[in-house]
């Protein structure tokens, strides 16, 4: 029961976070935006997630590595999980060495008081989002492997 | 490969079968699953940019993004078929084993969103959205970012069980 419970959970966790950030990469390119409208929607993102996401993320990779144990005699699903669990690291460090510095830039940005260069990191900021974007559907897709093989 | 059924009989399924049958309940988990996690998204980071101070957001949002065109290419009317699909093909290929049921009530719950949305949350859309509150009083666009924020609340509600519902089918061991 409780080994069920936590491998549901860490489907839902890993499908949300790819979810979101699948949204965003297919649903919500800056690129097209005015400065003013980027950095409402960038700045409210920021407040939104910047916390959320990174405790979403360490949950999801805590309850893919437990999964991973449990499924320890199941050569094939332990190196789906533990891959799984790899790939949500990665877009943790993308998070938190690429991302959220830009982040901390951005959200003290103005309409009156941006960069002129601001294009630039807005571009780094979306390929970083792009890299933590395939890592973690690849971690879903680890993930939900890994219940069809059990 | 052999399959118990509901009432104890064992059905042939061949190989290919169960292939084809892992790779759409696989698709039907990865597409709800993603529509679950963009949907929190839009809910906490996209909703309030336009619905806290209607109707003067709306009409900045809407005027002032290309939100009506790139929210399709994840919200669009064919990854709504792209999700649903593979949800409905996995019911039917599944109507004589044990997940059956968690698989109806998913699959209803499917139905229930796209309908509540066709006919419901899309007429709200072209005025809201599409025409940016057009030239309805600030009562009329207050009321309908109201009953959209609401409406879209009830909507995720209804995935979210259909989604629960879907997980639990696909972690019953069916051979």
């Amino acid at each position: 029961m409780i080994s069920q419970l936590v491998r549901i959970c860490t489907v839902i966790l890993t499908g949300m976070i790819a979810g979101t950030l699948w949204c965003i990469w297919f649903g919500f390119n800056p690129k097209t935006l005015s400065l003013t409208s980027y950095l409402e929607q960038q700045q409210n993102l920021i407040k939104s997630f910047n916390v959320l996401m990174p405790a979403l993320g360490l949950v999801a990779i805590i309850f893919t590595l437990i999964t991973a144990f449990i499924n320890k005699e199941r050569k094939s699903v332990l190196f789906s999980l533990l891959v799984a669990a790899i790939c949500l690291i990665c877009s943790g460090l993308v998070t938190r060495f690429g991302n959220q510095p830009i982040n901390a830039v951005v959200i003290t940005w103005t309409p009156e008081h941006f960069p002129e260069n601001w294009t630039d990191v807005r571009d780094k900021w979306w390929l970083l989002h792009i890299i933590r974007s395939v890592t973690s559907f690849v971690a879903f897709l680890l993930v939900v492997q890994s219940e069809i093989r059990k | 490969m052999f399959i118990e059924t509901e009432n104890n009989e064992i059905a042939l399924m061949t190989k290919g079968q169960k292939i084809v049958r892992n790779v759409i309940s696989w698709w039907a988990v990865i597409g709800f699953g993603l529509w679950v996690g963009g949907t929190l998204f839009s809910m906490l980071v996209i909703v309030p940019l336009w619905s806290s101070s209607p109707p003067e957001s709306v009409r900045s949002f809407f005027l002032g993004t290309n939100f009506n065109n790139t929210v399709l290419n994840f919200f669009g009317p064919q990854w709504m078929v792209v999700r649903a699909a593979p949800l409905f093909i996995y019911t039917a290929l599944s109507w004589r084993n044990k997940k059956k049921w968690w698989l109806i009530i998913s699959s209803m719950s499917m139905i229930i969103i796209i309908i509540f949305t066709l006919v419901y949350i899309y007429p709200i859309n072209e005025a809201l959205m599409t025409q940016a509150g057009g030239t309805y009083s600030r009562d009329e666009v207050c009321i309908m970012v109201y009953d959209w924020v609401f409406a879209d609340r009830v909507r995720f509600f209804i995935g979210t069980i259909g989604y629960l519902c879907l997980l639990r089918a696909f972690q019953i061991n069916e051979d």
